[in-house]
């Protein structure tokens, strides 16, 4: 069994609801498929679990469940550049989290 | 801010009904306001979840302190008129647009969080008067860490 190495952001507008959700999601899913992920959240309690430049390297794909601008958005480029990098709307992520892992795991 | 057993048909007549109620708790200054930051948010993306549940929210200047509502309707009934999800449980959540009261900010992120524990959603529909929600919701409090 392949076990991946995941990275995420998650933000909403409000910075409540969606971001922390989102997170929740991510790892429950994650944890059930044996996977590791590490979500940095960009909320009302400001930048949380930052991800740094080597986490982000290790990574297999990168999830971006933003409804908004983040900050750092720059440290992605290069996972994006390798068609890493998995971009939707929070709520989107919700409905499906299971089909979001399902994607990442084509990359 | 618990209802229960509220008598809504629609999307509009419960957030119409929450936002006043809102207002009613001195939550918000301007109930018509808020309304619109909610339904701008909701024309994005709509908020309805699986498990019956909605978390319609608006981040604005009309927001005095960081609150959530919840209300359980007497029906379930269709959030959107294109999509198949009922919804029968809807939190309302609202924040100021600078960054409010860091407690309860984070007290609305542990139940926003609870709302994807399996086990937490039945208590929560289980509750059947507002005491018993009451005493649900605020045991995630003590879980916040000050």
């Amino acid at each position: 069994m392949i076990i991946m190495k995941l990275v995420a952001v998650t933000a909403c507008t409000t910075g409540i609801a969606h971001t922390y959700m989102a997170q929740e999601a991510l790892e429950k899913e994650c944890k059930k498929r044996g996977y590791e992920i590490k979500v940095e959240t960009q909320g009302g309690l400001g930048i949380e679990n930052e991800l740094t430049e080597e986490e982000i390297a290790e990574a297999d794909a990168v999830i971006l469940a933003v409804s908004i601008g983040i900050e750092g958005d720059e440290r992605f480029d290069e996972k994006r550049d390798e068609g890493k990098v998995l971009t939707m709307d929070p709520s989107v992520l919700l409905k499906d989290v299971s089909s979001v892992i399902d994607q990442a795991e084509k990359i | 801010m618990i209802f229960l057993d509220v008598e809504v048909n629609n999307k509009n007549e419960a957030l119409q009904y929450l936002v006043n109620k809102a207002e009613e708790n001195g939550l918000i200054f301007d109930h018509e306001l808020f309304l619109k930051e909610v339904k701008k948010r909701e024309e994005k993306v709509s908020t309805a979840m699986e498990f019956n549940i909605a978390i319609p929210h608006g981040k604005s200047d009309t927001v005095i302190e960081p609150f959530i509502g919840y209300m359980k309707t007497k029906k379930s009934f269709h959030w959107d008129e294109d999509s198949p999800n009922l919804v029968q449980y809807i939190f309302l959540i609202g924040v100021p647009q600078k960054n409010g009261n860091k407690i309860h900010l984070k007290y609305i992120s542990e139940v926003s969080r609870k709302l994807i524990d399996d086990d937490f959603r039945r208590k929560l529909f289980n509750c059947k008067s507002v005491e018993e929600t009451y005493d649900l919701l605020n045991s995630i409090n003590k879980e916040v860490k000050i």
